[in-house]
Order: C-alpha cells, then structure tokens, then sequence
C-alpha cells in the first residue's frame, strides 16, 4: 500500500458512515413528494374528508395498479428505453385470467403460465432492441400490439367479465387494506431492492446513464436490458392479474388507461426520459400525484376529459420546471 | 456504391421494399377476391384510407427531423370534434378553423421542443393527453351532421386526386430549398446547424406542416363518417408511425421518403383487407400487422445498406 | 471581389481584416483562450500554430459562431462583427472547414458544397442540373477532382475532407479558416490547397490556416502567429522565420511557462529506468487498423511507456484498439505468452488490460452512483451473492481504495459529482486497480486535474509500476510524459514515428517528432 503523504482524508471511521451531505437537497424526487403532500392538502381543502382513511385508501387502492405498472416501467426509462407493450400485456393478463381459470380448478399454474408468457414478451422486446437495434419505441409498440391482437383471437372478442371468486376475494378490502394494496406494498419493495441493492440494479443505472462509460467498465449492455424489459413485462402482467380480481371488468382496452399514466407517473417523479437519473421512489409521489389530481377531479365533477386534460398538463409542467433547473444548473 | 453512373439511378432497398410489398399484397388481395380489382372498389378503399394516408404523412415528416409525433392521433380527434362542431356556421368556417388549429397545434408541439429543449416523445405524449381531453370536452359523444356536400370530398375519384396530389406535392416540397433542409437536420443536426441552416425554424415549421395534415385528414374522416367522433383518432398515431416505418422513413431521421409513407398507409390497409377476406375473424387484424411492423424493422437492417441500380426513366430520378 | 449568379449568398468584402481584441473563453475550470489580440490583413494567409491544448479549435469555434467568447471583441475595420451563432459568421463573411467535418452523407457532393445554396427553378426546386453544371465548373476552377453527383457515402476520408475545404470556398467568404484541413490529405492533394488559399489571399481574402505541418505553413504563409497557452506568442513574415526557429519558439515559451506546470515542479524528475528484462506483454496492429504502418509494440514489467503526439495522429486510436474499445481481428495482443481474444473492453478486463478513457465525464463516472458505486463497478460480478450486492465488501473495498489513492471526499455514499475533476478521476483508476489489471492505459486521462490532485496520481503511477504493472500512457502534456516514462513513442501522422528512451526524452526531441521532424543529434 503506497503512502500518499499530505493527503486529509477523514479517520477510517467516518467515510462510510459520514452521513451524505446531499441526502436532503432539492432533487426532483424530493419535489414530487412535496407536490404530493400540496396535491393531497387542495383535495382536503376542496373535499373534507379526502385525507380519511376510508378514501385514502379507494384512492391507494385505485392507484395500486398504476404503480405495479410503473414500477416496471420505471426500470425501462432509466435505461433509456420505453415500453409501450405494457397496455397490451396488462390486458392479456387481465382478460386471460379469468378466461383461462374459469373451469378449472388448478389457480397457481394459470397465473404463472400467464407471468412467463409475459416475461417472453419482454424477453422479445428486449431481443428486438439489442439484436436488431430497433428503436424501443417502435419495437414495444409492434410487440403491444400483437399481443392486443393476439388476446382477441385468443377469447374470440367475448370475455367472461366476472374474476374468479378466490381471486376476487383475495384483492377485496378487508378494512384498511387490501390484497391490491397488499400487492403493490410487496412489489414496491421488491422494485426498490433490484434497483438499490442489487447488481443488476447498478447495471441499469450504469447503462442509462452512460451506456459508454458501462461498456468500458466491462458491462455488457444486452443481459440487463433483457431483464428489464422482462421486469417491466411481468409488472404489467401482475397488475392485470389484480385487476382482474379487484374489478374484474374483462374491458380488452383497460391497458390503455394505464400506459401512458405509466410513463407520466415516471416522469413526474422525477426519472429522465433521456436515461439516468431517477428511481421508484420518485414513480411512486408520481403515482399519488395522477391518483390524487384525478380523485380531485372526479370529486368535482369534472368528467373524464377534464382530467385527461389535466393529466398531461401536470407531466407538460413538470418538464417545463425541469428544462428550467437543468438550464440553471448550467 | 451508391453513386448512379450515368443513364442509371440508384434505389435503396429499404425503400424498395414498401413498393414491393404493396405489389404483393395487392396480388394476393386479387386472388383472394377478384371482384377487389374492380375500380370501385379500390376508389372506396382509398377513400377510408385517406385519414390514415395524412396521418403516415405528417408523422413521416416530423420522423425525418429525428423526432416523434405521438399526439398525431389527439390532433386528429380535436380537429375533427371542431369541424362537427362548427359546421353550422358553413362548411368553409369549419374547414379553415380545423386546419388552423391544426397547425396550431402542431406548431405548439414544435414550440416545446425546440425551444424548451425537451426530447419530442414526451412533449408529444403529453400533449396528445390534453388535446384528447379537449375534444372530449368539445364533443362528448359522437355526433353526426356533415353535409352531402362534405362527404362527396372521398367519393369517387377524388381519393385518389388527393393521394396523388400529396404525393407530387411531397415531391416538390423535398426538393426545395426547405426539404432539403429537413433532411439535413434530420441527418445530422448539429452539421447542418454549424452550416448555417436555421433549426428552430425549420423544425417549428416541420411540426406546423405536420399538424395541418393531420387536420386535412380529420376533414377525410369527417367525410366518411359523416360525422365526428372525440375517440376518432385514437389508434391512428401508432398506426401511423408503423406506415411510416413500414415505408422506410427512419426513425433517425434523415432517411426515406413520404411517398413511401402513403404507400405503407396503403400496406396496412391493404393487410387488414386481406385479413378480412381469408374469413379469419378480424381480430387477427392486430397480430398481422403488429409481426409485419417487426419484421419489417428487422429486416431493415439488412435492407437499408443495399443498392440496386436501375436505367433512369425519361423523367429523371435521383433525389429521393 | 464580385458577387456572381444569384446563388442565394451574399458576403461582406470590406477593405480591412479581421481584428481580434483580447478574446478570452474559459470552459469550466480551464481557461482556453486568454486574451487573444490579432490583426489579420486582407490578401494574406495567416497560419496559427500551437500545439495541442494551446486554444486553436476554440479560436476556430468561436469565430465560426458555434461558440461564444467569454469577453473581447471582434472587427473588422473598427465595425463589430457577430459571430454570435454559425449563421451569422456566414454572414460576416467568415467561412470555415473544420477539422471534424461537417460535411452530410446522405447528400451527394454538389448538394454539400453548396448546402442550402442552391439555384432553384422556377417552381422553386434545387436545379439539379444546375447545381451540378456549378459545381462541376467549380471544381475544375480550383482544381478539385471530385465527381459533383458522387454521394458522399462513397468518398474516402480524403475526398470528404476536400468537400469540406470546398465548401467553405465556394461561400467565397472574406475570411476562410482552414482547421488543419489538409490532415487527411495527400501531398498532391495538400498542396492543391494550399495553391488555392493563395489564389484567395490574391483575391483579397483572408485565409486562416490552422495547422501543424511544418512544411506546409512555411510555404504557403504570409505570416505566421504561435499559439501558446491561450495566447498569441509572437506573429511574423513567414519568410524571416524557419523550422527550428518556430519549434525553439514553441519550446522556449513552454520552458518559461514550464516553470508552474505541475510534472516539472513537483514530481522529481524520473530517473530513467533501464526496462527489466521480462517482457509482459506484445501488440501487433496492422495497418489496415487504420495507421500507416504496422504498429509492434513490447511492453516489460514495470515499464512505463509513454506515447505522445498531436492530437488526430493515431495514439488514441492505438490506445482504443490495445484496450478492447476498437476490437480490430487482426490484432495480436499477448499478455506473459499467453494470446488474448478480445471483442469488447468486458474481455480486455477479464484478460488483465484495463483502458482508462479521456473524458472522465461521457466516458467514466455514472452521475446516478455514489462514489463508492462508481469504484466497485467493474468489480460487480464479485460482489454479488446471488444477484445481491454485498455493501460491506464494497465499502470495504472502496474505503480502502480511496485511502489509498487519497480521495477527497466527505462520504462514500455522496455522488460523484460532489469530487472535484481530480479526486473523480482517481475514483476511475481505482475502479481499474480493483481488477487487478497487468497493463493499465492511460488515454490522456490527466486533462483539467488540479495540480495536487495530478501530483498525487503520478506517485501512484510510480509505485504502481514499482510493483510489476505495466502502463502505457498517451497524454498530450509533454512534461507529464517525460517525467513519468521509462521510453516514449512519439506518433506522427498515423504512425509511430520516433522510439526515444534514456537521454534521448527531453522535450525538444519529442516536439520534434511530434511535428514530423527528425530528433536532434547533437543533444
């Protein structure tokens, strides 16, 4: 071990437990989570009793979907990418579930036949955008799209609208709680943990942020994209799978009603579009955010379009400050 | 080599393909059902394409600035909701105020991302959110009350007036100072800047232009639906980009043609025609086309380096 | 000067030259252009020279438009001049072929020169015919072989760069500025140039030539000016002046200037090892990797060799294809006998080559980890237990890491953008040390580390190298490279073009080879 002489570092100590010094600065997640609590306190203002618990959690619950499908998504923005066959996914196994279980007695195999194919999807889209360089957008869209295709061929345009009783029964509330809400807990932590604590979790920063300076740190790009868009695949897969049991609606569009929230709750929570910087965290203030804005609305009255409306005017905003402070930074 | 000797010009195949595609989907249309070569027939296809056909357009040439247009579809449902709206005060009103908006709109998106320096996907993503809340707002439900006189615009030959009409204009519009500029900056933005040539400007335009295609094409869909719908143009953005990308223009911008563009619009019709005439079930529709677009895409990786050379007809080729 | 047919560009031909008023740009923490005044005349031609880092592609970006100056001025006959983006230089008149070409390939060659210029017909299309009629003429004017309607997809390097120079011309500017834009070029096709700058300069133009060819600018000059350290060091006749006398001028300010740069002052100068004898490891590149010649290269145990040149002579390159960024098939890498497979730097890692790239801030950190993130992450495998990251054994590792290399920091779990240009820097090179490498490269990775910080480095290099590891380092600071190499391989135009070793590295013998001239031999 060399001496470097007039060198001041801190005592062996300290550096590793030195509490970071820009723990509570201004980062866009931090935003997010006060924009969260602004949102929530206009609501109360607005409509007494919204920050109950009684509606508190219709809304979590409401938004519980959202945020299993964020999550995955989230993983694709930060490598860059975009994964617009989550709506198709979401729908399969939405609509599947219920198509494929009613008769049958067995209920695990079924689901994870379901989760599997989903993850080949993402398997497929990940193989589209590595091996044949095609553009993410473009590739998560055509796969989407057969998937779409595939579900109507598959139940032959006629779904059974009502979720297995054992499955309704396992998302309904039980008080405060319930098993959507349950499941959106476990996903979340199980989305901070691969991202945070993992080294796959480092890989997908590394790729989004700079793909050149992963590759020349000796990291190959194809593995981990072919596990994020799996991840992200089977995300969408398992919110379908709660949703059919919490409203079972067998609606073949339902996943579209999810997409673009998706991306939008990524990026108000603060993850670039561009690749990089971000995480979960964030997704999920953006998430309570779209869930919060569109409860205000629909407490008001305010009929579905005002809150499309108000939807993408919250992520055009969003983007805007976050143009500003990056031109400011520079 | 892709320089033309003399007497000859070179086609890429990328670009090929579309062309030959289209060929071999209408061959097997025919077989399928002889009655499809009959005239008539082909003019009322073309007539339900035309939306599509403006919209391939429009998204192909913000594609070739190296940017997305996802709020096509959104732009499409707002100036078809005002046309239904507004006809009451005489179709002409209607028309002008549908395609000013469009512009309009489109011209906003360009705004934002030029200036504000925001990647193009999410401006646009966002933006087809407001704009379809708008036109629900405008119009709930869907409604009808376009005229005769307004549903005669995709009767009869006139689809195939208007295709051809876009087409030469797209034809003299790339060869323009203007288009040349578009790919340009489509190839590289940053040469054709430090040359002098005006981004911001040219692609605010891009997006305008763009904007008041779509807006023309609400008008087609007003025509042939005889009415307007909130919820008309919903599935039309992503259609769009893949007959765009079907007919060759690169997602990087730079590469490609619009006619290939009008010809992918006709591909997917085309495909969804036939799907309909095997007696598979509709449904079926979705799949095919989604493989068609992958395929496609993976194939033109392969394709888009290849030359082939043919003798120059006596107009003259060249400039794609 | 006319203006002729209405091509759609018009410039200002004023009687007077260009004047630069102490022009100063600083980016970040260095401070390229210090106060540069110049006076060019019109009907001359102007070369500047400087080495690398001396200020020259800043000079050329700021009067081009793609960048602005910090604070001076620019005019022309007493009136301001803008040069606030790239179309308004155009339009003062000011025309430039850049050394990282501009020219579009997707566009045919009548399209690049006359880009956004073309004779339009009546209904407002380029005349195709036309603009090939004017291109054709043109090239047979100046001399250019190049086929109008060939795309530019086809051309090689050389041909590229003449549609660059062409195209530059052809705006028929008062002021041209050339950025070594015979780089590419062959002696025939060079010195067509250079008869055409001439021709402008009798034209009344101002022609600004950037280059390092010694020759060339002797021959083609009227005056020449030095660039040395965001300054202009003198400007005179080209025919009062010679060779040495520029590269004694170059040296000299540096030697002055040399006093305060960090290897010369701190770092006792090395003493010059002999190599040990074990060879560790040879290359073989061929020069179809893109380098005149084959390049062989025997690295010993603990050897330093150090690789210098200007910049775009091929070091980097050399660098890129040893350290598995540039696989190139036909190279022959062998570490202690054994003959490596290398296809991407994941490979050369895994092989005991570690490449450090330039640009710490594209090429190194990752802005979204820690410090401690950002040292273990070519060490990932090793630190994962079942796909979970093992924190101990990484802040283990990394606090040892940064103790070691002496780090500045407050927290390992801060970001790395916290760390100053130095200490992020010593974070990559542990980040390389961790993987235990045989032969680490340098890609001139010192650029813009504060003095201490370098200092600190170089000591590390030392006993790095003390201990067995070998180091190839390419830097375009000459006193680093002296004071850290055991030999020295100086490049020039795509090959190595001087081996120097023992007595023979000192600073005038490698700006010498760096500019293509034989070393001294009365030392």
């Amino acid at each position: 071990m060399s001496d470097v002489a007039n060198v001041d570092v801190q005592p062996e100590t300290d550096i590793d437990s030195a509490k970071p010094k820009s723990r509570l600065r201004m980062t866009p997640t931090v935003a997010a989570y006060g924009a969260a609590v602004l949102v929530g306190v206009v609501g109360q203002i607005l409509h007494p009793g919204f920050l109950g618990s009684a509606h508190l959690s219709t809304v979590l619950s409401l938004v519980a979907v959202l945020g299993i499908v964020a999550a995955g998504q989230t993983f694709v923005i930060i490598t860059g990418g975009i994964d617009l066959s989550v709506s198709g996914i979401l729908a399969f196994a939405e609509v599947m579930t219920p198509y494929w279980v009613q008769g049958h007695s067995s209920r695990w195999p079924i689901l994870l036949l379901i989760i599997v194919i989903a993850a080949a999807l993402g398997v497929i889209n990940a193989i589209g955008i590595t091996v044949f360089a095609i553009q993410p957008l473009i590739m998560t869209l055509g796969v989407g799209a057969i998937v779409d295709g595939a579900v109507l061929v598959l139940t032959g345009g006629s779904s059974t609208g009502l979720p297995p009783a054992w499955l309704a029964h396992s998302m309904a509330h039980n008080g405060w709680l319930s098993g959507l809400l349950i499941t959106w807990v476990v996903v979340s932590v199980l989305a901070y943990m691969l991202l945070h604590r993992s080294t796959f979790g480092r890989r997908v920063f590394a790729i989004g942020t700079s793909p050149r300076a992963a590759r020349l740190a000796g990291i190959r790009s194809w593995p981990t994209l072919l596990g994020v868009y799996a991840f992200s695949a089977v995300m969408a897969a398992i919110a379908g799978i709660v949703l059919a049991g919490y409203s079972g609606s067998g609606d073949f569009g339902i996943g579209d009603t999810y997409l673009f929230p998706s991306i939008g709750a990524v990026v108000i929570g603060g993850t670039s579009i561009l690749g990089g910087r971000g995480g979960y965290i964030g997704t999920i203030a953006g998430v309570l955010i779209l869930g919060v804005i569109d409860s205000i609305l629909t407490l008001s009255n305010i009929a579905a379009a005002g809150r499309q409306i108000a939807q993408g005017l919250a992520i055009l905003l969003i983007l805007i400050l976050y143009a500003r402070e990056r031109r400011l930074r520079q | 080599m892709t320089t033309p000797a003399r007497g000859q010009f070179v086609v890429n195949l990328g670009d090929a393909t579309i062309y030959l595609t289209v060929i071999a989907l209408f061959i097997v249309n025919v077989i399928l059902q002889p009655r499809f070569a009959q005239v008539s027939n082909l003019l009322y296809l073309l007539g339900t394409t035309l939306p599509l056909v403006f919209a391939a357009v429009a998204q192909g040439l913000v594609m070739l600035t190296s940017s997305i247009d996802l709020a096509s579809g959104s732009i499409i449902s707002l100036t078809n909701v005002l046309i239904v709206v507004l006809i009451g005060h005489g179709s002409a009103t209607a028309i002008v105020v549908a395609i000013v908006a469009g512009t309009v709109l489109g011209a906003l998106a360009g705004l934002l991302t030029t200036t504000l320096r925001l990647p193009s996907i999410i401006v646009t993503l966002a933006l087809s959110s407001v704009w379809a809340g708008v036109a629900l707002y405008v119009l709930p439900t869907p409604k009808s009350g376009i005229p005769n006189s307004f549903s005669n615009l995709t009767n009869g030959y006139v689809p195939l007036y208007l295709s051809l009409a876009l087409a030469v204009l797209w034809l003299w519009l790339a060869r323009t100072r203007f288009g040349r500029r578009i790919y340009a900056i489509g190839s590289s933005e940053n040469a054709a800047y430090t040359a002098g040539i005006p981004i911001v400007s040219t692609k605010v335009a891009v997006f305008a232009i763009s904007g008041a295609l779509l807006a023309l094409g609400a008008l087609m869909l007003s025509s042939t639906t005889g009415g307007g719908d909130p919820l008309s143009g919903s599935s039309i953005t992503l259609e769009a980009i893949a007959a765009a990308v079907l007919g060759g223009v690169s997602f990087q911008g730079g590469k490609g043609s619009l006619i290939g563009a009008i010809f992918g619009a006709v591909a997917l019709t085309l495909i969804t025609n036939l799907v309909f005439n095997t007696g598979a079930s509709a449904f079926y529709q979705g799949v095919v086309y989604g493989i068609l677009l992958v395929l496609a895409l993976a194939l033109s990786r392969f394709t888009a380096r290849r030359w082939i050379r043919m003798p120059v007809p006596a107009i003259g080729g060249g400039l794609r | 000067m006319q203006t002729q047919e209405r091509i759609g560009s018009v410039h200002v031909a004023g009687p007077a030259g260009l004047t630069l008023t102490d022009i100063t740009k600083t980016y970040g923490q260095t401070r390229a252009l210090r106060g540069v005044s110049l006076a060019l005349r019109p009907g001359e031609v102007h070369t500047i020279l400087g080495e690398n880092g001396s200020g020259k592609s800043t000079m050329v970006k700021i009067l081009s438009g793609t960048v602005a100056n910090d604070s001076g001025t620019i005019t022309r006959g007493g009136q301001p001049v803008s040069c606030a983006s790239p179309a308004t230089s155009l339009r003062s008149g000011i025309a430039t072929a850049f050394q990282e070409l501009t020219v579009l390939t997707s566009l045919t060659v009548a399209e690049n020169i006359y880009l956004d210029r073309y004779p339009r017909t009546w209904i407002g299309t380029v005349n195709r015919r036309s603009l090939e009629r004017m291109t054709a003429q043109f090239l047979d004017e100046h001399g250019l072989m190049l086929d109008p309607r060939a795309s530019c997809r086809d051309l090689t390097l050389a041909q590229l760069q003449l549609v660059e120079v062409a195209r530059a011309i052809a705006r028929k500017p008062s002021t041209l500025i050339l950025d070594e834009a015979t780089s590419a070029l062959d002696a025939p096709e060079a010195r067509q140039v250079m008869t055409l700058c001439r021709t402008l300069a009798e034209e009344g133009a101002t022609v600004l030539f950037v280059s390092h060819r010694l020759d060339e600018v002797l021959e083609v000059s009227d005056r020449v000016s030095t660039l040395i350290d965001g300054r202009i060091g003198s400007t005179r006749d080209a025919k009062d002046i010679s060779h040495d006398a520029l590269l004694d001028e170059l040296l000299g300010k540096r030697e002055s200037v040399g006093a305060v740069s960090a290897a010369g002052e701190s770092a006792p100068a090395r003493a010059r090892r002999t190599p040990r004898s074990e060879v560790c490891a040879t290359f073989s590149i061929p020069a179809s990797a893109g380098f005149r010649e084959d390049i062989e290269i025997e690295l010993h145990e603990g050897e330093v060799l150090g690789v210098a040149g200007l910049q775009g002579h091929g070091q980097k390159r050399m660098l890129r294809i040893l350290g598995g960024d540039l696989p190139d098939r036909d190279t022959v890498r062998k570490v202690n006998g054994t003959k490596l497979h290398i296809r991407s730097p994941r490979d050369s890692i895994a092989q005991g080559i570690y490449y450090i790239p330039e640009e710490r801030k594209v090429e190194g950190i990752i802005t979204a980890h820690s410090i401690a993130a950002n040292m273990v992450l070519s060490y990932l495998p090793k630190l994962s237990r079942f796909g979970w990251l093992v924190r101990s054994v990484e802040r283990r590792l990394s606090r040892d890491t940064v103790i070691r290399l002496g780090v500045r920091l407050n927290s390992l779990r801060d970001s790395i953008d916290s760390l100053s240009g130095g200490n992020q820097q010593k974070v990559i090179l542990g980040r390389g040390l961790l993987t235990k490498p045989k032969v680490l490269l340098l890609d001139d990775s010192m650029r813009g580390i504060d003095v201490r910080s370098k200092n600190e480095i170089y000591r590390l290099l030392e006993d790095l190298s003390e201990s067995g590891m070998a180091i190839i380092l390419n830097s375009t600071e000459i006193p680093e490279v002296i004071s850290l190499s055991d030999r020295v391989l100086v490049f020039h135009d795509q090959a190595i073009f001087a081996e120097l070793s023992g007595a023979e590295v000192d600073e005038a013998n490698i700006l010498r080879a760096m500019f293509g001239r034989p070393k001294e031999h009365a030392a």
